[in-house]
């Protein structure tokens, strides 16, 4: 019987005697992985500097310039040539798309085509819920919440001269939030109707502005020029409708046009980094194989172990 | 349960249940719930735990959504989880029990009640029922016995419910109740007992008995434990018995004896629970900071921001919500999971322990096994250990080896000879010199020995009723039992037929079968060699005599005595039948049968520690009152006309004993006349009455009728130490641990067995503590202080129980200084509560202490300890029941802790380190990315992530962990200073957390730092649609980087590779980015669609690369030097290993130092070469690791077999230079081969003693003798 036991015991589990590797820091693995990398991460900090170099950047800002309502110009001119595709932004600055209150302020449902309730409403769209905050299903904001109520309205129209270039503001948000996630209800809300914020859920500024910025400085995609160019030298201008206020949280607003290469646009932190930490890496690394070539440590010799 | 007021005292009536009514019935009840009370009943226990509260209290507040970070359903799902968890585990144990209660309540039995026989089931037998028991039947509840089937009244039972014990002991009923033992005539009998309330007292039933209530001058006869059977004891060998019950129910010996063991916290579990504090005084103080930020944000800025459409006029509680919801952000700093892993981490390490085949004792077939599976870390935190001496340094088999009568000693030609085979000896038995037969007729009369006459047929029924027997834990039915007494009754006549030995007495015979204990049925094999004694019968026909003994001393004592001649065959309640096989002049051998009355029994306690038997020969009518005992005690009880010469020799024989390490025992006998015994039993019978202070009376007696001695000589038994006890010591010692030896044994067989075991080397210096006062101690003290200054060297000490006793009371911190100071203690003539007071001592100075110890008289200390490891030996299992870990062997306990506690501490500290750590580091990330939100307590993480984050990536890749090793066992077997590093919590202490609680910070400001750099306005866009970096991207981004962070750093973690270690922490990165793509394609996800944009963003890649490169290169740069340049112990074995593997060299790992070479070099010269198993050698890896699995280890495994041959060859080298040496030497071969025995006088004969030893009051109630009256 005892046979038996000792047979179901005797796995290599259960005896802790499983075959096992035991790595461990030692300069010969060590010292080299450090140097390789340095060398690799200083190379790819190199290649990303060089290739963010070439993406060029127009940077506007227009709320100084423009009275809030009114409509104004403003020029700007490439230092070289853009190529398609030309991304076209706006940007906001001080504004706290992230906040608590705001990003809980809206309901995922009602952007996906269902009819809300008031009680819904009130639990998920604080705190613009119903017109006059009325607690009627009938008088729920389409959408409620927040962050639709407090939607960019600026429009924006890139000339040349009087010829308005072909800036595409179709196919600017992600696919899927326009396929599945946001739905306009059945029937479409009325856009004349006061409790009406959004009339058509799928239009993509709106659908971009709902996907909210991470932090509190952010950029948001207006139009991509997808054919021709932008070409250095001329003057182009763009045409502002300006009712978004920032001046009263101290916001500033932008217009942003980038090239982009394959790491994206002008991202400078990255390539710097990567150039810094491979470095730091390959340094550290010279330094322990300087140690260990003028003052090495033999491996498992007894001498090192000192007895209490 | 209608009791109005305290009971004073209890009055049992026999057949009128209505004056018994207000007692309980017998309803047993183990289980803790109903099935209506076990949710509220559990979920109250549950929520008393701190945490517990803690956790549901965030939970509750989850609930508000208004200060929810994320979904509430991510810690109501773990946290519900958990709960359902362990209520499912307590509502199976509890299950269990009723199950097991509702067997043992619907028990039938047979009773007689208001004078009218029934058939009830258990649970609704009364107080006052008189009960039927039948053979192998366990009783239903307390009973006082009234008759047996026996005519003398007497029955067998088994306490092993009760005490652990599986010897037979005989109950015997008083000589008024014997004769109704019949249904008719008890149903007349209209009894009164007297009894004390319900008490939990085992030992003592001070009661007595009216054989008619309505007779008022009718005398009180008194009872004792001799007259009991209590709940839970099985009926042996008798064919039924009456009884009449007295408690009932719960309020039984056993069930008064049933408290809830106290649970033990680990020293991991306090700091646990400390920092657990320390993090919640953090988590509050950041809990107001970042509130008072969030309020002071919300009216500077979050005010004039139109878009976040602050109400001008607020609730009152507004300013509350803030706080609340970064109270809730991080209350995942305490991890919720930390228990349930570490719970199953530990019942896993404890399954390690009892599957563990290196701790298999082949020749038992018993394994180590943990009784309690929550405190595998202790055993490697063990400062001190303080062990037993018999049976646990020793193996408790005891040999008779040499005696002393009359003055000439026996046996002492030599260290090894036997006094049995001394030839003059023999020639004294020949010619039946008195003094030897009376010696001898001593030694086999003076015992509570129950010899069991065994034909060798009767052995192999017997044997094949081995597997249908109960066992101790079964219950038994009535229609088994039934069974079993036909298989009794065959036996019987069978016996009757062909019983050779006239007994010559009317009594019935009883024939005592083997007792079926657990024990037995594992030990059967050796039976033969261990307990049997072939007797040759003139007819020729083999029989055999097994001796039931409760003490291996008395069975060598007449084992011996039957050798020489004189051989015990029979006890019943009243006499003892010996067979004499003397040479006789004229007709060569010759039987002779002689019956003696036993008439009274003194029995031997520790604090008598002497017995005697009061005896009188049938036939001559001569009464003799033989005693043996303790040196001390039988002489000062001798004769003062004894021959002063004689005395002088037996003192210097007893001496001699003693220092070759014996156990020695003197013997004397004085005739006893008519009149003198007349006047004992009328003083004993008076005092036997009275209920109070009753032992202290009988004491008196004793004392006064135990004079005047005529010695008769001394006995020496030799005790054996078990195997590979000096090399565990010396290893233990190696390891950091102090070992301190608390003994019931005199000094000098104390300092002999301490100098064999190795707790004192040869040449040690050794002081005593002596004195009887409390000044002559102290001058003691001072003496020995003075000394140490002087001397400046390793020191031993020495203390005896008594001075002991007055060391601890008046002079405990001078004790303890000495103590703490000195290499070892060694504590003689030890009482239990003495043992376990040193224990409390030394753990009152906050240091960690194990007890190991075989016996009962252990318990207390095993139970005192922080860790108490019982073994499983020969007195019982009283030790192992109240252990924390049993083992069978002492050596075993070297890796028990060395292996098991090491590894055990080192995995819990690394598991509940990392735990906090990754919590810690978690709500570092969530913390900062509030700065850039206004401190409004926002998540970083979605729900989702939150709740995978600690319910899966990080909660189930660190259980592989529980198989990690710094060093593997060999090397801590060859490097036992390897256990300081857990002994002194290295792994775990404040410096350890500081550093991982830095790199939780730094960790988590890295990763939100940088990931807020790389994903900041201008850096990013996606560059395949040049949308700018939302929330739900950058988030899921953190989320990777997070992941393989805790991915890298638990491999960089992990010591020990294994091929599960791989899958487990490789498989589970594998097994996110596979689910994230499963969630990213599901619709109803927040992250839906956001992996792909994720995945295919070459940022996303390049973001996870750096912030895991930053973030773990200080900790690689740190680890890298400490173990390249101020490397640990641990690292550099380690490294040696890897190092030398990897280059095929031999592994020597051992290490070596200036004072000693190898550390085994030591070992060998005190030792032969056949101590060391077949090849001659002894072997750390085969001896210590256990014989079988080694061979089998040893083909697979190419490293132990490095490290085998390796020290084989260092080793035999050493051997072969020592032999050389030895053999030059030849006159100092005296320590080349050192037999240790041992002589104990706290040796516990009587079957009734062992018993005593544990009653926590001094005196025993086994006093009591089954006769009252001649």
């Amino acid at each position: 019987m005892s046979e038996a036991i000792n047979k179901s015991r005797a796995s290599k589990f259960k005896q802790q005697k499983l075959p096992a590797r035991q790595p461990i820091l030692k300069p010969r693995s060590v010292i080299p992985t450090m140097l390789v990398l340095g060398i690799f991460f200083i190379v790819m900090g190199v290649i990303f500097v060089l290739s963010v170099d070439s993406v060029i950047e127009v940077s506007k800002r227009y709320d100084d310039k423009c009275e809030i309502g009114s409509n104004c110009t403003i020029t700007f001119e490439p230092p070289s040539d853009m190529e398609s595709p030309v991304y076209f932004y706006y940007e906001l600055t001080n504004f706290y798309q992230n906040h608590r209150r705001y990003v809980k302020s809206r309901d995922d449902t009602q952007l996906g085509g269902e009819i809300l309730s008031y009680e819904d409403a009130e639990e998920l769209c604080d705190p613009i819920i119903s017109l006059d905050g009325e607690e009627k299903d009938s008088m729920v904001y389409q959408p409620c919440g927040l962050i639709v109520w407090s939607q960019f309205n600026d429009t924006l129209t890139v000339k040349n001269g009087d010829e308005v270039l072909d800036f595409n503001e179709n196919g600017i948000a992600w696919e899927s939030d326009i396929e599945s996630k946001f739905q306009n209800p059945d029937p479409k809300p009325d856009p004349d109707s006061p409790t009406t914020l959004q009339s058509d859920f799928t239009e993509e500024h709106f659908v971009i502005w709902m996907r909210v910025a991470a932090l509190p400085t952010f950029r948001k995609l207006y139009a991509v020029l997808e054919n021709g160019k932008l070409e250095q030298g001329k003057q182009y201008s763009v045409n502002i409708e300006n009712n978004y206020p920032v001046s009263s949280f101290d916001g500033q607003k932008s217009l942003i046009f980038t090239t982009t290469t394959w790491v994206g646009g002008k991202n400078t932190f990255l390539g710097y980094a990567y150039i810094s930490l491979g470095s730091i890496l390959f340094l550290i690394g010279l330094g322990f194989l300087l140690k260990h070539l003028i003052k090495p440590r033999e491996l498992g010799k007894e001498k090192y172990l000192k007895w209490e | 349960m209608r009791r109005k007021k305290k009971e004073t005292l209890r009055r049992v009536f026999a057949n009128n249940s209505e004056s018994n009514d207000r007692y309980i019935n017998n309803k047993v009840t183990n289980s803790k719930y109903h099935w209506w009370s076990f949710l509220p009943i559990n979920l109250w226990e549950q929520f008393g735990r701190f945490m517990n509260q803690y956790f549901l209290i965030i939970a509750t507040l989850q609930l508000w959504t208004e200060i929810a970070p994320v979904d509430p359903k991510t810690i109501w799902g773990p946290l519900s989880f958990i709960f359902l968890l362990s209520a499912i585990k307590s509502g199976l144990d509890d299950l269990n029990r009723h199950r097991v209660d509702k067997k043992a309540n619907e028990r039938i039995f047979h009773v007689i009640r208001d004078c009218e026989p029934r058939d009830v089931m258990s649970k609704n037998i009364r107080v006052g029922d008189i009960i039927y028991l039948k053979e192998n039947m366990e009783s239903p509840c307390d009973l006082v016995l009234l008759s047996s089937s026996n005519k003398d009244g007497s029955c067998y039972i088994q306490t092993a419910n009760l005490d652990g014990e599986t010897d037979l002991k005989t109950r015997v009923a008083l000589k008024g109740t014997r004769v109704l033992n019949s249904q008719g005539l008890l149903s007349q009998f209209k009894g009164l007992i007297e009894c004390k309330p319900p008490n939990p007292e085992i030992y003592l039933f001070d009661s007595r008995l009216k054989m008619e209530t309505n007779d008022t001058d009718e005398d009180f006869l008194s009872l004792s434990v001799k007259q009991t059977i209590f709940q839970g004891v099985h009926l042996k060998n008798t064919k039924f018995i009456y009884g009449l019950s007295v408690y009932t129910g719960n309020e039984t010996k056993l069930g008064m004896n049933k408290l809830p063991p106290e649970s033990k916290w680990t020293k991991i579990d306090r700091q646990i629970n400390n920092m657990t504090i320390v993090i919640f005084c953090i988590q509050f103080l950041l809990v107001l900071s970042l509130g008072a930020l969030g309020s002071l944000w919300k009216s500077k800025e979050g005010k004039k921001k139109f878009y976040l459409y602050y109400p001008r006029d607020e609730e009152w509680y507004q300013f509350l919500i803030i706080p609340l919801r970064f109270l809730l952000l991080i209350s995942l700093m305490i991890p919720i999971s930390v228990k349930v892993t570490l719970d199953i981490c530990k019942s896993l390490y404890a399954l390690f322990i009892n599957w563990d085949l290196k701790m298999w004792d082949y020749d038992n077939n018993i394994g180590a096994y943990a009784n309690n599976t929550s405190i595998s870390e202790d055993l490697g935190q063990i400062e001190y250990i303080f062990s037993d001496k018999t049976g646990t340094l020793t193996e408790n088999i005891m040999e008779f080896k040499k005696c002393s009568i009359a003055g000439i000693s026996y046996g002492n030609k030599h260290k090894h000879s036997s006094a049995l085979k001394d030839p003059r000896l023999c020639k004294a038995i020949k010619n039946q010199q008195p003094e030897v037969i009376l010696f001898f007729l001593n030694l086999a009369l003076n015992n509570t020995i129950v010899p069991i006459k065994i034909k060798n047929k009767d052995r192999i029924a017997v044997n094949s009723s081995f597997s249908q027997e109960d066992s101790r834990y079964d219950d038994i039915s009535v229609v088994e039992n039934s069974k079993k007494i036909d298989i009794a009754i065959d036996y019987d006549s069978n016996d009757d037929s062909d019983d050779d030995v006239n007994v010559g007495s009317d009594e019935d015979e009883i024939l005592l079968k083997l007792d079926h204990s657990g024990e037995t049925k594992k030990k059967d094999k050796n039976l033969d060699s261990l307990n049997e004694h072939q007797v040759k019968n003139e007819s020729g026909k083999q029989k055999k005599i097994i001796y039931k003994a409760s003490s291996p001393d008395e069975e060598a004592l007449v084992k011996a005595a039957s050798t020489m001649g004189i051989e015990f065959v029979e006890r019943e309640t009243k006499t003892l039948t010996l067979i004499f096989n003397l040479h006789d002049a004229k007709s060569g051998r010759n039987k002779i049968k002689r019956q003696y009355e036993l008439i009274k029994t003194l029995n031997f306690t520790s604090d008598r520690k002497r017995m005697s038997v009061l005896i009188k020969e049938i036939g001559t009518q001569e009464i003799y009152l033989f005693i043996k005992g303790a040196d001390d005690e039988i002489f000062k009880r001798l004769d003062p006309q004894t021959d002063e010469a004689l005395l002088e020799k037996t003192k210097n024989d007893v001496e001699n004993f003693a220092r070759k390490g014996l156990r020695t025992l003197l013997f004397g006998y004085r005739a006893v006349t008519g009149k003198e015994l007349k006047r004992f039993l009328k003083e004993y019978k008076t005092a036997n009455n009275e209920i109070e202070g009753r032992e202290r009376e009988l004491e008196k007696i004793f004392h006064k009728f135990e004079q005047n001695f005529h010695l008769l000589g001394a006995t020496a038994i030799e005790d054996k130490l078990q195997d590979q006890v000096p090399e565990t010591i010396r290893i233990l010692r190696e390891a950091g641990i102090k070992i301190w030896m608390l003994t019931g044994d005199k000094y000098s067989t104390s300092l002999q067995i301490s100098k064999a075991c190795n707790l004192i080397p040869h040449n040690g210096i050794v002081y005593k503590i002596e004195g009887g006062e409390q000044i002559a101690v102290e001058k003691c003290i001072k003496a020995i202080f003075q000394k140490i200054a002087v001397n400046q060297q390793n020191y031993y000490l020495f203390i005896g129980g008594k001075t002991l006793e007055i060391a601890l009371n008046s002079l405990k911190s001078k004790l303890i200084k000495l103590c703490i100071n000195a290499n070892s203690v060694i504590c003689c003539r030890t009482t239990p509560q003495q043992k376990s007071k040193v224990v409390k001592m030394i753990k009152d100075l906050k240091k960690m202490t194990l007890a190991i110890g075989d016996g009962g008289n252990d318990v207390t200390m095993i139970q005192t300890a922080h860790i108490g490891v019982g073994i499983v030996g020969k007195e019982g299992l009283q030790a192992v029941r109240a252990s924390d870990y049993s083992i069978s062997r002492f050596k075993f306990l070297l890796r028990l802790m060395l292996v098991h506690g090491r590894y055990s501490y080192y995995r819990t500290a690394f598991i509940v380190q990392y735990s906090f750590y990754k919590a810690i580091f978690f709500c570092v990330i969530q913390i900062i990315y509030n700065f850039w939100s206004g401190f409004s307590g926002i998540s970083f993480f979605n729900s989702m992530s939150v709740m995978t984050y600690n319910g899966i990536f990080t909660a189930f890749p660190i259980f592989f962990y529980l198989h990690d090793k710094d060093v593997s066992e060999e090397l801590i077997y060859l490097n036992p200073q390897l256990y300081l590093d857990s002994s002194k919590g290295r792994f775990f202490n404040k410096k350890t957390l500081f550093w991982w609680f830095v790199r939780a910070v730094y960790q988590g400001a890295i990763t939100m730092l940088f990931l807020a750099f790389i994903f900041k306005d201008r850096d990013y866009l996606y560059a395949m649609d040049g949308s700018g970096a939302d929330q739900a991207l950058i988030s899921m981004t953190g989320f990777t980087a997070v992941l393989l962070l805790q991915t890298f750093t638990l491999a960089l973690e992990t010591k020990h590779w294994t091929l599960y270690n791989h899958l487990i922490i490789w498989g589970f990165l594998i097994f996110y980015y596979l689910s994230s793509l499963l969630a990213n394609s599901l619709p109803n996800f927040e992250m839906y669609y956001a992996m792909f944009r994720t995945f295919s963003d070459p940022i996303h890649w390049l973001a996870c690369l750096l912030i895991n490169v930053v973030a773990q290169l200080p900790v690689i740069i740190a680890k890298y030097w400490s173990s390249q340049y101020t490397p640990t112990r641990a690292d550099l074995i380690r490294e040696k290993e890897v190092y030398y593997r990897s280059n095929g060299l031999p592994i020597n790992i051992a290490h070596k130092s200036k004072k000693k070479n190898l550390i085994y070099s030591k070992i060998i010269p005190s030792y032969n070469s056949s101590d060391f198993g077949n090849n001659g050698i002894f072997d750390p890896i085969r001896d210590c690791f256990g014989k079988r699995d080694f061979k089998r280890m040893n083909k697979k495994d190419p490293l132990t077999r490095l490290i085998k041959d390796n020290i084989e060859n260092e080793l035999l080298k050493k051997h072969n230079e020592l032999h050389s040496i030895t053999q030059t030497n030849s006159k100092n071969s005296s320590f080349n081969h050192l037999k240790i025995v041992e002589t104990d006088d706290d040796y516990y004969f009587l079957s009734g003693n062992s018993q005593s030893m544990f009653s926590t009051s001094s005196t025993s109630s086994s006093f009591q003798d089954n006769e009252m009256m001649i």
